[in-house]
């Protein structure tokens, strides 16, 4: 028995699952108060000692079931969520197009003569500038170290170029009254010294809310690791994502590598039934975030192709609601790298009129200058 | 006495808990390996019941420590009386005496005010108390910092006083919206269980034991709305919180069974943002109410 849970947890292990030596003898010792002969009380046992969330219960069951028993004898079981293929068939024409818009794209660049601006700076980077134009869906295995490596460097200069500025600091107008009478215990109860409550200013200065859905996927990629970088460098960023529910992922950010991030994300089931409900993510934004979250000064960057299955009229009043609380909305659209692209699809052109900025994100030309316009932006 | 899965059941049933035995198992185990437990789910499930119910079973005191951003040590744990100590200065201050014995004095068990951590900590019952922590996702990372070194050894240092160590460990439960993610150093210190939604039968059972007074046909019907209700599209789901507050209501208002009118008037009981209240009394109620009564769909 105790050699069966070993290899069961190794191959937990071999599925990204953490297990930890603590675990393993908790779930040993679980296993002692129950009669494990029956079948459901000891995968309840198993569950709930070697698994912390949720989003794993698909994974644990489809193991448990791989290694303990055949599946035909398995009794069916509550499931909170069913397993979810992700529905890739959209997103693979939309690719398409995006090639062909993208060979196009390439011609027509041989021809142009760049900016001498761009190009100095892009070579500031380090980065073969036919590299840093070339769109992101069109990368080689080869080619990602550079792109990432550029995209941490980018992001370690816009939060240097942006926490140099100096921030006010506020003296406090709110008398600290603990501290206050704390203090005033030296003077036999008099309280002669003022104790200030310094304001703890824990604004958050840019939320990202990222489309990973089916025609997203590569870009979002991509601009998650900018997120990431961008996160390890700067203080007070928060980062969203959906498909058709809308999920914080600041923390996971925070506490992981970047590769297992990317793994956690494409296992948990956000919905990848081949939608995107622009409308319903910015909603759920809106009545559970956007008051802790969006200050005076706080940037919105939405990033998404546009393609929407919600309903326009909630998009609508979504981004209404969002524009008025936000200071600025940065939309980034990775089709706007391609030629010829005109938001006329429902949802984007509904968004139009509450965006700010309207960039494209399809390489990493295009993030290099959505650095630029952050940088601005903040250092304002 | 509860030393089975189905002790566990039996007994929270007797205070019209009802418990399945995924549930139950976890429970179980939480007291009998003294563990904490972790429980998320969407809001109205039942989470905070869990710990409410338990403390009636084990009949002991519970003690709810309710977290939400910007909850910090001194809310929690403790604080000093100041007023009191103030008050004591200035009686002491006429008289010739021992500064230092003044301070030992104000700084005394007398003059500090226990929040719920300490209490817990401090609790001089027979049984260990039953402490609820409920949505710490509400509260910072700061103080996940903070409950995780109080979760493994049960102590509390107060500078003044020194090192206050539990004399019985309380039977820990936290609750989560998972609103955010939990950072992991705690998830496993605990034992977790995610409640989902129940069955119709589960929630049929729930409403029959909760409101004994309500008829068989309008609870079917109650609870099967709401069965279907979940699986529309709307922002904010209900609980079953939501399910016994309406069959309350209906109950008021004498009714024996759903229709229309009645439907609209009290979705307020259900629904609680304008988006999703629109959204189903325009569309989708016509065809929920058909499904409910069985009916072929046009």
């Amino acid at each position: 028995m105790l050699e069966n849970i070993l290899r069961f947890t190794r191959e937990l292990k071999k599925n990204n699952v953490e297990i930890t030596t603590g675990r393993v003898i908790d779930t040993l010792k679980a296993l002692t108060f129950i009669d494990f002969s029956r079948r459901d009380d000891f995968y309840f046992t198993l569950r709930c000692n070697l698994i912390s969330s949720v989003e794993d219960y698909n994974l644990f069951t489809k193991i448990y079931l791989e290694f303990f028993c055949g599946r035909k004898e398995f009794k069916e079981m509550e499931h909170p969520f069913p397993i979810v293929v992700p529905d890739k068939t959209k997103s693979v024409s939309l690719r398409e197009e995006i090639e062909k818009k993208k060979d196009e794209e390439e011609d027509r660049k041989g021809n142009e003569e760049k900016e001498g601006e761009r190009k100095t700076k892009i070579a500031s980077y380090g980065i073969d500038k036919v590299l840093a134009a070339k769109d992101l869906t069109g990368m080689v295995q080869d080619e990602l170290p550079a792109i990432e490596r550029g995209i941490r460097k980018l992001t370690h200069r816009l939060a240097t170029r942006i926490s140099r500025r100096k921030q006010p600091f506020s003296k406090g107008k709110i008398l600290d009254v603990r501290r206050t009478l704390r203090a005033s215990l030296r003077y036999g109860g008099d309280p002669v010294e003022l104790m200030m409550k310094r304001k703890k200013i824990k604004k958050t200065r840019l939320v990202t809310i990222l489309d990973i859905s089916g025609s997203m996927e590569i870009y979002s990629r991509f601009f998650l690791l900018f997120a990431y970088s961008l996160q390890k460098e700067l203080k007070n960023i928060e980062t969203f994502v959906f498909s058709m529910a809308l999920t914080r992922i600041t923390e996971l950010l925070r506490s992981k590598k970047f590769d297992d991030i990317l793994e956690r994300l494409s296992r948990v089931s956000l919905g990848w039934s081949g939608g995107t409900d622009i409308g319903g993510a910015l909603m759920a934004f809106n009545h559970h975030y956007a008051s802790m979250f969006l200050r005076p000064k706080t940037i919105v960057i939405i990033v998404s192709d546009g393609w929407d299955r919600g309903d326009a009229q909630l998009l609508d009043w979504q981004m209404k609601k969002l524009k008025l609380n936000a200071h600025k909305i940065i939309w980034l659209n990775p089709l706007l790298g391609s030629p010829g692209y005109q938001p006329i699809c429902r949802g984007m052109s509904t968004c139009i009129p509450y965006i700010d900025y309207f960039l494209p994100v399809h390489n990493l030309e295009s993030l290099i200058y959505l650095g630029d316009h952050i940088g601005y932006l903040m250092s304002a | 006495m509860l030393n089975s899965i189905e002790a566990v059941q039996k007994e929270m049933e007797k205070f019209q808990y009802i418990v399945d035995r995924p549930l139950a198992t976890i429970i179980y185990l939480a007291i009998s390996l003294e563990k904490p437990l972790l429980l998320e789910g969407e809001a109205g499930v039942g989470k905070t019941d869990v710990a409410k119910v338990l403390a009636q079973v084990m009949d002991t005191k519970l003690i709810r420590l309710q977290c939400y951003e910007g909850l910090d040590v001194n809310t929690a744990v403790y604080e000093w009386n100041y007023p009191k100590q103030m008050l004591r200065i200035k009686l002491e201050e006429g008289k010739t005496g021992d500064k230092d014995e003044l301070e030992g004095l104000i700084f005394s068990g007398r003059y500090l005010i226990k929040r719920p951590l300490l209490q817990a900590i401090q609790e001089d019952l027979s049984k260990p108390s039953v402490l609820l922590i409920d949505e710490i996702d509400r509260a910072d990372e700061e103080f996940e910092a903070f409950l995780l070194e109080l979760l493994s050894d049960f102590q509390i240092t107060i500078p003044e006083l020194g090192t206050l160590k539990a004399k019985k460990r309380p039977y820990v439960i936290l609750t989560s919206n998972r609103t955010r993610e939990l950072h992991d150093a705690l998830k496993r210190r605990c034992l977790y269980h995610w409640i989902p939604y129940p069955s119709l039968e589960k929630e049929l059972r729930i409403v029959s034991v909760k409101i004994p007074g309500i008829k068989g046909t309008l609870a079917e019907q109650v609870c099967r709305f709401m069965q279907l209700l979940r699986e529309e599209d709307i922002y904010k789901r209900p609980g079953i919180a939501e399910t016994l507050d309406w069959a309350v209501a209906l109950l008021h208002l004498d009714r024996e069974e759903l229709d229309r009118q009645t439907v609209i008037d009290t979705m307020g009981c259900i629904l609680k943002y304008r988006e999703d209240l629109d959204k189903i009394s325009r569309e989708r109620l016509d065809n929920l109410l058909a499904e409910v009564f069985g009916e072929e769909e046009p």
